[in-house]
Protein backbone atom coordinates (compact mmCIF):
# COMPACT_ATOMS: atom_id res chain seq x y z
CA UNK A 1 0.00 0.00 0.00
CA UNK A 2 2.86 2.31 0.85
CA UNK A 3 4.51 1.56 -2.49
CA UNK A 4 1.31 2.41 -4.35
CA UNK A 5 0.89 5.66 -2.44
CA UNK A 6 4.52 6.48 -3.22
CA UNK A 7 3.88 5.77 -6.91
CA UNK A 8 0.79 8.01 -6.87
CA UNK A 9 2.81 10.87 -5.39
CA UNK A 10 5.57 10.26 -7.95
CA UNK A 11 2.96 10.25 -10.71
CA UNK A 12 1.71 13.71 -9.71
CA UNK A 13 5.27 15.01 -9.59
CA UNK A 14 6.13 13.55 -13.02
CA UNK A 15 2.91 14.79 -14.62
CA UNK A 16 3.34 18.25 -13.14
CA UNK A 17 6.97 18.53 -14.21
CA UNK A 18 6.20 17.25 -17.70
CA UNK A 19 3.33 19.73 -18.04
CA UNK A 20 5.49 22.66 -16.95
CA UNK A 21 8.33 21.71 -19.31
CA UNK A 22 5.96 21.13 -22.22
CA UNK A 23 4.37 24.53 -21.68
CA UNK A 24 7.84 26.11 -21.53
CA UNK A 25 8.60 24.56 -24.93
CA UNK A 26 5.31 25.94 -26.31
CA UNK A 27 6.08 29.31 -24.76
CA UNK A 28 9.56 29.38 -26.39
CA UNK A 29 7.84 28.68 -29.66
CA UNK A 30 5.32 31.46 -29.13
CA UNK A 31 8.00 34.01 -28.15
CA UNK A 32 10.18 32.99 -31.07
CA UNK A 33 7.32 33.30 -33.50
CA UNK A 34 6.28 36.67 -32.08
CA UNK A 35 9.88 37.94 -32.29
CA UNK A 36 10.24 36.86 -35.91
CA UNK A 37 6.89 38.41 -36.84
CA UNK A 38 7.87 41.68 -35.13
CA UNK A 39 11.19 41.69 -36.98
CA UNK A 40 9.39 41.09 -40.27
CA UNK A 41 6.97 43.94 -39.55
CA UNK A 42 9.91 46.27 -38.72
CA UNK A 43 11.67 45.30 -41.95
CA UNK A 44 8.55 45.99 -43.98
CA UNK A 45 8.10 49.37 -42.28
CA UNK A 46 11.79 50.24 -42.86
CA UNK A 47 11.55 49.31 -46.54
CA UNK A 48 8.40 51.37 -46.90
CA UNK A 49 10.12 54.34 -45.23
CA UNK A 50 13.11 54.01 -47.60
CA UNK A 51 10.90 53.70 -50.68
CA UNK A 52 8.82 56.81 -49.87
CA UNK A 53 11.71 59.42 -49.93
CA UNK A 54 13.17 57.74 -53.01
CA UNK A 55 9.83 58.14 -54.78
CA UNK A 56 9.67 61.77 -53.65
CA UNK A 57 13.24 62.38 -54.98
CA UNK A 58 12.30 60.82 -58.30
CA UNK A 59 9.22 63.04 -58.47
CA UNK A 60 11.38 66.09 -57.66
CA UNK A 61 13.93 65.21 -60.37
CA UNK A 62 11.13 64.82 -62.91
CA UNK A 63 9.72 68.28 -62.05
CA UNK A 64 13.19 69.82 -62.28
CA UNK A 65 13.94 68.31 -65.64
CA UNK A 66 10.52 69.41 -66.96
CA UNK A 67 11.23 72.94 -65.66
CA UNK A 68 14.62 73.17 -67.36
CA UNK A 69 13.26 72.01 -70.72
CA UNK B 1 25.06 -46.92 -45.58
CA UNK B 2 24.84 -45.49 -42.04
CA UNK B 3 21.65 -45.87 -40.10
CA UNK B 4 19.55 -42.73 -40.59
CA UNK B 5 17.31 -41.47 -37.83
CA UNK B 6 14.30 -39.53 -39.07
CA UNK B 7 14.40 -37.02 -36.20
CA UNK B 8 18.12 -36.40 -36.76
CA UNK B 9 17.33 -34.95 -40.17
CA UNK B 10 14.38 -32.83 -39.03
CA UNK B 11 15.79 -31.27 -35.88
CA UNK B 12 13.06 -28.64 -35.51
CA UNK B 13 10.57 -31.45 -35.11
CA UNK B 14 12.94 -33.40 -32.83
CA UNK B 15 13.38 -30.46 -30.44
CA UNK B 16 9.62 -29.90 -30.44
CA UNK B 17 8.93 -33.51 -29.46
CA UNK B 18 11.72 -33.53 -26.88
CA UNK B 19 10.63 -30.27 -25.21
CA UNK B 20 8.44 -29.98 -22.16
CA UNK B 21 4.75 -29.98 -23.20
CA UNK B 22 4.22 -26.35 -22.14
CA UNK B 23 7.21 -25.15 -24.18
CA UNK B 24 6.16 -27.27 -27.17
CA UNK B 25 2.61 -25.91 -27.05
CA UNK B 26 3.89 -22.33 -26.68
CA UNK B 27 6.15 -22.85 -29.71
CA UNK B 28 3.25 -24.09 -31.83
CA UNK B 29 1.02 -21.25 -30.57
CA UNK B 30 3.68 -18.65 -31.46
CA UNK B 31 4.21 -20.14 -34.92
CA UNK B 32 0.44 -19.84 -35.50
CA UNK B 33 0.36 -16.32 -34.00
CA UNK B 34 3.28 -15.26 -36.23
CA UNK B 35 1.51 -16.54 -39.33
CA UNK B 36 -1.68 -14.74 -38.19
CA UNK B 37 0.30 -11.47 -37.85
CA UNK B 38 1.67 -11.86 -41.38
CA UNK B 39 -1.83 -12.54 -42.70
CA UNK B 40 -3.36 -9.56 -40.84
CA UNK B 41 -0.45 -7.35 -41.95
CA UNK B 42 -0.84 -8.31 -45.60
CA UNK B 43 -4.59 -7.79 -45.31
CA UNK B 44 -4.01 -4.34 -43.81
CA UNK B 45 -5.85 -5.01 -40.51
CA UNK B 46 -2.59 -4.55 -38.59
CA UNK B 47 0.32 -2.26 -39.54
CA UNK B 48 2.06 -4.17 -42.37
CA UNK B 49 5.43 -2.39 -42.01
CA UNK B 50 5.93 -3.94 -38.59
CA UNK B 51 3.63 -6.94 -38.50
CA UNK B 52 4.89 -8.75 -41.62
CA UNK B 53 8.58 -8.95 -40.56
CA UNK B 54 7.63 -9.42 -36.89
CA UNK B 55 5.14 -12.22 -37.55
CA UNK B 56 7.50 -14.00 -39.92
CA UNK B 57 10.41 -13.65 -37.50
CA UNK B 58 8.22 -15.05 -34.71
CA UNK B 59 7.11 -18.10 -36.67
CA UNK B 60 10.60 -18.78 -38.08
CA UNK B 61 12.42 -18.59 -34.73
CA UNK B 62 9.94 -20.86 -32.99
CA UNK B 63 10.09 -23.37 -35.81
CA UNK B 64 13.87 -23.27 -36.18
CA UNK B 65 14.94 -24.58 -32.77
CA UNK B 66 17.79 -27.07 -33.06
CA UNK B 67 20.08 -29.05 -30.75
CA UNK B 68 23.19 -26.93 -30.16
CA UNK B 69 24.79 -29.60 -27.99
CA UNK B 70 23.73 -32.83 -26.29
CA UNK B 71 21.95 -30.90 -23.55
CA UNK B 72 21.24 -27.49 -25.03
CA UNK B 73 18.78 -26.29 -27.66
CA UNK B 74 18.72 -22.91 -29.37
CA UNK B 75 18.54 -21.14 -32.74
CA UNK B 76 20.91 -19.63 -35.29
CA UNK B 77 19.13 -16.26 -35.15
CA UNK B 78 20.51 -14.45 -32.11
CA UNK B 79 21.32 -14.77 -28.44
CA UNK B 80 19.81 -11.80 -26.54
CA UNK B 81 21.57 -12.56 -23.26
CA UNK B 82 25.14 -12.92 -24.58
CA UNK B 83 27.10 -10.24 -22.75
CA UNK B 84 30.41 -11.78 -21.69
CA UNK B 85 32.99 -10.75 -24.41
CA UNK B 86 34.02 -14.31 -25.33
CA UNK B 87 30.42 -15.49 -25.43
CA UNK B 88 29.47 -12.43 -27.48
CA UNK B 89 32.27 -13.04 -30.01
CA UNK B 90 31.02 -16.61 -30.46
CA UNK B 91 27.46 -15.42 -30.86
CA UNK B 92 28.52 -12.80 -33.44
CA UNK B 93 30.13 -15.51 -35.54
CA UNK B 94 27.30 -18.02 -35.25
CA UNK B 95 23.98 -16.15 -35.15
CA UNK B 96 23.15 -14.36 -38.38
CA UNK B 97 21.11 -11.53 -36.77
CA UNK B 98 23.49 -11.08 -33.82
CA UNK B 99 25.50 -8.21 -35.39
CA UNK B 100 22.34 -6.16 -36.03
CA UNK B 101 21.02 -6.94 -32.55
CA UNK B 102 24.26 -6.18 -30.71
CA UNK B 103 25.28 -3.08 -32.64
CA UNK B 104 21.91 -1.43 -33.23
CA UNK B 105 19.21 -2.89 -31.04
CA UNK B 106 20.57 -3.45 -27.56
CA UNK B 107 22.02 0.08 -27.44
CA UNK B 108 18.84 1.84 -28.65
CA UNK B 109 20.34 2.96 -31.98
CA UNK B 110 17.43 1.51 -33.94
CA UNK B 111 14.93 3.62 -31.95
CA UNK B 112 17.00 6.75 -32.63
CA UNK B 113 17.17 5.93 -36.36
CA UNK B 114 13.39 5.66 -36.43
CA UNK B 115 13.21 9.00 -34.63
CA UNK B 116 15.44 10.52 -37.35
CA UNK B 117 12.91 9.30 -39.88
CA UNK B 118 9.92 10.56 -37.88
CA UNK B 119 11.64 13.95 -37.64
CA UNK B 120 12.13 14.09 -41.41
CA UNK B 121 8.45 13.28 -41.93
CA UNK B 122 7.21 15.80 -39.32
CA UNK B 123 6.32 19.34 -40.31
CA UNK B 124 6.79 21.26 -37.09
CA UNK B 125 5.09 24.22 -38.75
CA UNK B 126 1.74 22.66 -37.85
CA UNK B 127 2.65 22.95 -34.21
CA UNK B 128 3.54 26.62 -34.69
CA UNK B 129 -0.04 27.38 -35.74
CA UNK B 130 -1.15 27.23 -32.13
CA UNK B 131 1.62 25.96 -29.86
CA UNK B 132 -0.12 26.42 -26.50
CA UNK B 133 -3.33 24.69 -27.57
CA UNK B 134 -1.41 21.82 -29.18
CA UNK B 135 0.71 21.38 -26.07
CA UNK B 136 -2.28 21.45 -23.70
CA UNK B 137 -3.86 18.65 -25.74
CA UNK B 138 -0.58 16.71 -25.72
CA UNK B 139 -0.32 17.00 -21.93
CA UNK B 140 -3.83 15.62 -21.48
CA UNK B 141 -3.06 12.84 -23.97
CA UNK B 142 -0.32 11.59 -21.64
CA UNK B 143 -2.92 10.61 -19.06
CA UNK B 144 -2.35 6.91 -19.73
CA UNK B 145 1.45 7.31 -19.60
CA UNK B 146 1.25 8.59 -16.04
CA UNK B 147 -1.91 6.95 -14.62
CA UNK B 148 -0.82 3.45 -15.64
CA UNK B 149 2.34 3.87 -13.57
CA UNK B 150 0.68 3.59 -10.09
CA UNK B 151 -1.77 0.99 -11.45
CA UNK B 152 1.18 -1.18 -12.50
CA UNK B 153 2.82 -0.69 -9.10
CA UNK B 154 -0.47 -1.68 -7.42
CA UNK B 155 -0.47 -4.85 -9.54
CA UNK B 156 2.95 -5.78 -8.22
CA UNK B 157 5.49 -4.43 -10.74
CA UNK B 158 8.58 -2.64 -9.45
CA UNK B 159 8.84 1.09 -10.23
CA UNK B 160 11.20 0.73 -13.22
CA UNK B 161 9.06 -1.94 -14.93
CA UNK B 162 5.88 -0.01 -14.12
CA UNK B 163 7.31 3.09 -15.83
CA UNK B 164 8.44 1.07 -18.86
CA UNK B 165 4.97 -0.40 -19.47
CA UNK B 166 3.27 2.93 -18.69
CA UNK B 167 5.22 4.45 -21.62
CA UNK B 168 2.94 2.44 -23.96
CA UNK B 169 0.42 5.20 -23.23
CA UNK B 170 2.64 7.60 -25.18
CA UNK B 171 1.72 5.56 -28.27
CA UNK B 172 5.22 6.07 -29.56
CA UNK B 173 6.73 2.63 -30.10
CA UNK B 174 10.42 3.64 -30.60
CA UNK B 175 10.14 5.66 -27.40
CA UNK B 176 8.71 2.61 -25.60
CA UNK B 177 11.59 0.50 -26.91
CA UNK B 178 14.19 3.04 -25.82
CA UNK B 179 12.68 3.50 -22.35
CA UNK B 180 12.21 -0.22 -21.69
CA UNK B 181 15.80 -0.91 -22.79
CA UNK B 182 16.99 1.54 -20.16
CA UNK B 183 14.48 0.76 -17.41
CA UNK B 184 13.47 -2.88 -17.74
CA UNK B 185 15.90 -4.73 -19.97
CA UNK B 186 14.44 -8.15 -19.08
CA UNK B 187 10.98 -7.09 -20.20
CA UNK B 188 11.79 -4.92 -23.20
CA UNK B 189 10.81 -7.58 -25.74
CA UNK B 190 7.26 -8.24 -24.46
CA UNK B 191 6.73 -4.53 -23.68
CA UNK B 192 7.77 -3.42 -27.16
CA UNK B 193 5.72 -6.15 -28.83
CA UNK B 194 2.69 -5.14 -26.74
CA UNK B 195 3.28 -1.52 -27.80
CA UNK B 196 3.48 -2.31 -31.52
CA UNK B 197 0.55 -4.70 -31.38
CA UNK B 198 -1.71 -2.23 -29.64
CA UNK B 199 -0.60 0.68 -31.80
CA UNK B 200 -1.69 -1.31 -34.82
CA UNK B 201 -5.03 -1.84 -33.13
CA UNK B 202 -5.32 1.81 -32.04
CA UNK B 203 -5.96 2.86 -35.62
CA UNK B 204 -9.01 0.59 -35.59
CA UNK B 205 -10.14 1.31 -32.01
CA UNK B 206 -9.71 5.08 -31.56
CA UNK B 207 -12.46 6.08 -34.06
CA UNK B 208 -15.00 4.28 -31.82
CA UNK B 209 -13.66 6.15 -28.78
CA UNK B 210 -14.01 9.46 -30.64
CA UNK B 211 -17.59 8.65 -31.67
CA UNK B 212 -18.39 7.60 -28.12
CA UNK B 213 -17.03 10.76 -26.49
CA UNK B 214 -17.73 13.50 -29.08
CA UNK B 215 -21.23 14.10 -30.46
CA UNK B 216 -21.58 14.37 -34.24
CA UNK B 217 -22.39 18.10 -34.03
CA UNK B 218 -18.97 18.79 -32.46
CA UNK B 219 -17.08 16.27 -34.61
CA UNK B 220 -18.10 18.22 -37.68
CA UNK B 221 -17.14 21.64 -36.26
CA UNK B 222 -15.52 23.68 -39.05
CA UNK B 223 -12.35 25.56 -38.09
CA UNK B 224 -11.08 28.80 -39.59
CA UNK B 225 -8.26 27.86 -41.96
CA UNK B 226 -7.50 31.45 -43.02
CA UNK B 227 -5.83 32.11 -39.66
CA UNK B 228 -3.01 29.63 -40.35
CA UNK B 229 0.20 31.73 -40.37
CA UNK B 230 3.01 31.32 -42.85
CA UNK B 231 6.04 29.95 -41.03
CA UNK B 232 9.49 30.18 -42.55
CA UNK B 233 12.11 27.43 -42.58
CA UNK B 234 14.41 29.62 -40.49
CA UNK B 235 11.83 29.82 -37.71
CA UNK B 236 11.34 26.06 -37.70
CA UNK B 237 15.09 25.39 -37.62
CA UNK B 238 15.63 27.93 -34.83
CA UNK B 239 12.86 26.31 -32.78
CA UNK B 240 14.29 22.82 -33.34
CA UNK B 241 17.81 23.88 -32.29
CA UNK B 242 16.65 25.74 -29.15
CA UNK B 243 14.20 23.05 -28.00
CA UNK B 244 16.56 20.14 -28.62
CA UNK B 245 19.40 21.87 -26.79
CA UNK B 246 17.18 22.80 -23.85
CA UNK B 247 15.65 19.32 -23.50
CA UNK B 248 19.02 17.57 -23.89
CA UNK B 249 20.41 19.87 -21.23
CA UNK B 250 17.56 18.95 -18.87
CA UNK B 251 17.49 15.20 -19.63
CA UNK B 252 20.87 14.03 -20.96
CA UNK B 253 19.72 10.41 -20.70
CA UNK B 254 17.06 11.00 -23.38
CA UNK B 255 19.26 13.30 -25.49
CA UNK B 256 19.76 10.68 -28.27
CA UNK B 257 15.99 10.71 -28.83
CA UNK B 258 15.79 14.51 -28.81
CA UNK B 259 18.77 14.75 -31.14
CA UNK B 260 17.32 12.17 -33.52
CA UNK B 261 13.91 13.80 -33.75
CA UNK B 262 15.03 17.42 -34.02
CA UNK B 263 17.92 16.67 -36.38
CA UNK B 264 15.35 15.00 -38.64
CA UNK B 265 13.29 18.20 -38.53
CA UNK B 266 16.34 20.37 -39.30
CA UNK B 267 17.31 18.16 -42.25
CA UNK B 268 13.76 18.38 -43.57
CA UNK B 269 13.71 22.17 -43.31
CA UNK B 270 17.24 22.61 -44.66
CA UNK B 271 16.00 21.14 -47.94
CA UNK B 272 19.05 18.92 -48.56
CA UNK B 273 17.16 16.52 -50.79
CA UNK B 274 19.62 13.59 -50.80
CA UNK B 275 19.62 13.53 -46.95
CA UNK B 276 15.83 13.84 -46.78
CA UNK B 277 15.36 10.97 -49.23
CA UNK B 278 18.01 8.83 -47.49
CA UNK B 279 16.66 9.31 -43.94
CA UNK B 280 12.97 9.29 -44.86
CA UNK B 281 13.51 6.22 -47.08
CA UNK B 282 16.26 3.62 -46.50
CA UNK B 283 17.08 4.66 -42.90
CA UNK B 284 13.48 4.82 -41.65
CA UNK B 285 12.16 1.80 -43.54
CA UNK B 286 15.35 -0.22 -42.98
CA UNK B 287 15.22 0.44 -39.24
CA UNK B 288 11.49 -0.34 -39.11
CA UNK B 289 12.01 -3.60 -41.01
CA UNK B 290 14.83 -4.81 -38.77
CA UNK B 291 12.99 -3.64 -35.65
CA UNK B 292 9.99 -5.77 -36.61
CA UNK B 293 12.13 -8.75 -37.58
CA UNK B 294 14.25 -8.65 -34.43
CA UNK B 295 11.22 -8.25 -32.17
CA UNK B 296 9.64 -11.28 -33.79
CA UNK B 297 12.85 -13.30 -33.49
CA UNK B 298 13.14 -12.35 -29.81
CA UNK B 299 9.63 -13.60 -29.13
CA UNK B 300 10.48 -17.18 -28.26
CA UNK B 301 8.31 -19.57 -26.27
CA UNK B 302 10.15 -18.81 -23.03
CA UNK B 303 9.22 -15.11 -23.38
CA UNK B 304 5.48 -15.68 -23.56
CA UNK B 305 5.60 -18.09 -20.64
CA UNK B 306 6.69 -15.26 -18.36
CA UNK B 307 3.60 -14.67 -16.16
CA UNK B 308 4.24 -10.93 -16.39
CA UNK B 309 3.25 -10.94 -20.08
CA UNK B 310 -0.49 -11.21 -19.29
CA UNK B 311 -0.09 -8.28 -16.89
CA UNK B 312 1.75 -6.29 -19.56
CA UNK B 313 -1.05 -6.98 -22.06
CA UNK B 314 -3.65 -5.62 -19.62
CA UNK B 315 -1.55 -2.60 -18.62
CA UNK B 316 -0.66 -1.78 -22.25
CA UNK B 317 -4.28 -1.55 -23.37
CA UNK B 318 -5.16 0.39 -20.20
CA UNK B 319 -2.43 2.93 -20.94
CA UNK B 320 -3.53 3.48 -24.54
CA UNK B 321 -7.21 3.71 -23.60
CA UNK B 322 -6.52 6.25 -20.84
CA UNK B 323 -4.34 8.33 -23.17
CA UNK B 324 -7.08 8.34 -25.81
CA UNK B 325 -9.66 9.45 -23.22
CA UNK B 326 -7.22 12.06 -21.87
CA UNK B 327 -6.56 13.41 -25.37
CA UNK B 328 -10.26 13.91 -26.04
CA UNK B 329 -10.72 15.57 -22.63
CA UNK B 330 -7.84 17.88 -23.68
CA UNK B 331 -9.70 18.56 -26.93
CA UNK B 332 -12.76 19.59 -24.91
CA UNK B 333 -10.66 21.81 -22.62
CA UNK B 334 -9.26 23.69 -25.63
CA UNK B 335 -12.76 23.78 -27.17
CA UNK B 336 -14.04 25.65 -24.11
CA UNK B 337 -10.92 27.83 -23.86
CA UNK B 338 -11.24 28.93 -27.49
CA UNK B 339 -14.87 30.00 -27.14
CA UNK B 340 -16.17 26.81 -28.80
CA UNK B 341 -14.30 27.35 -32.06
CA UNK B 342 -11.86 24.42 -31.69
CA UNK B 343 -12.89 20.95 -32.87
CA UNK B 344 -12.51 18.61 -29.84
CA UNK B 345 -11.81 15.61 -32.09
CA UNK B 346 -8.27 17.03 -32.48
CA UNK B 347 -7.70 15.81 -28.91
CA UNK B 348 -7.21 12.22 -30.08
CA UNK B 349 -4.26 13.40 -32.23
CA UNK B 350 -2.41 14.40 -29.05
CA UNK B 351 -1.77 10.68 -28.57
CA UNK B 352 1.44 10.89 -30.51
CA UNK B 353 1.14 7.98 -32.88
CA UNK B 354 2.37 10.26 -35.69
CA UNK B 355 0.62 10.60 -38.16
CA UNK B 356 -1.94 7.84 -37.51
CA UNK B 357 -3.99 9.59 -34.82
CA UNK B 358 -3.99 12.86 -36.80
CA UNK B 359 -5.42 10.94 -39.75
CA UNK B 360 -8.01 9.32 -37.46
CA UNK B 361 -9.06 12.79 -36.24
CA UNK B 362 -9.39 14.17 -39.76
CA UNK B 363 -11.30 11.10 -40.96
CA UNK B 364 -13.81 11.33 -38.11
CA UNK B 365 -14.32 15.08 -38.60
CA UNK B 366 -14.79 14.59 -42.33
CA UNK B 367 -17.26 11.76 -41.78
CA UNK B 368 -19.37 14.09 -39.62
CA UNK B 369 -19.07 17.11 -41.93
CA UNK B 370 -17.39 17.00 -45.32
CA UNK B 371 -16.26 20.64 -44.96
CA UNK B 372 -14.42 20.07 -41.66
CA UNK B 373 -10.65 20.39 -42.22
CA UNK B 374 -8.71 19.85 -39.00
CA UNK B 375 -5.58 18.04 -40.20
CA UNK B 376 -3.12 20.97 -39.69
CA UNK B 377 -4.12 21.32 -36.01
CA UNK B 378 -4.23 17.55 -35.56
CA UNK B 379 -0.68 17.23 -36.93
CA UNK B 380 0.39 20.02 -34.57
CA UNK B 381 -1.10 18.16 -31.61
CA UNK B 382 0.64 14.95 -32.73
CA UNK B 383 4.07 16.62 -33.01
CA UNK B 384 3.50 18.17 -29.57
CA UNK B 385 2.65 14.71 -28.32
CA UNK B 386 6.03 13.39 -29.51
CA UNK B 387 7.80 16.17 -27.58
CA UNK B 388 5.72 15.63 -24.42
CA UNK B 389 6.29 11.85 -24.59
CA UNK B 390 10.04 12.39 -24.89
CA UNK B 391 9.93 14.70 -21.85
CA UNK B 392 8.06 12.09 -19.78
CA UNK B 393 10.45 9.36 -20.97
CA UNK B 394 13.36 11.59 -19.91
CA UNK B 395 11.83 12.13 -16.46
CA UNK B 396 11.07 8.43 -15.93
CA UNK B 397 14.56 7.33 -17.00
CA UNK B 398 16.30 10.07 -14.97
CA UNK B 399 14.34 9.19 -11.81
CA UNK B 400 14.10 5.42 -12.01
CA UNK B 401 17.13 4.12 -13.89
Amino acid sequence: MEAVWGAVKLMFFIYGLAAVLSLIVAWILKILFAAVQAQKARAVARNAAMVAPAAEDAEGDKTASQGSA
Amino acid sequence: MPEIEFLQIFQGLATLLAAEPVIALARVALICLGIAFVYLGVKGTLEPLIMIPMGFGMSSVNAGVLALSATKTGTLFLDPIASDPAQLMDALQINFLQPIYTFSFSNGLIAVLIFFGIGVLSDIGYMLISPMRCMIIAIFAELGTVLTFPIAVALGLPLNEAAAIAMVGSADAPMVLYTSLLLARDLFVPITIVAYLYLSLAYAGYPYLVRLMVPKRLRGLVMETKSIPNISKGEKITFAVITSTLLSFLFPVASPLFMGFFLGIIIRESGVKPFIEFIGGPVLYGATFFLGLLLGVLFEASTILDPKVILLLILGITALLLSGIGGIIGGYVVYWMSGKTFNPVIGIAGVSCLPTTAKVAQKEARAANKFAIILPWAMGASVSGVITSAIIAGIYVSLLR
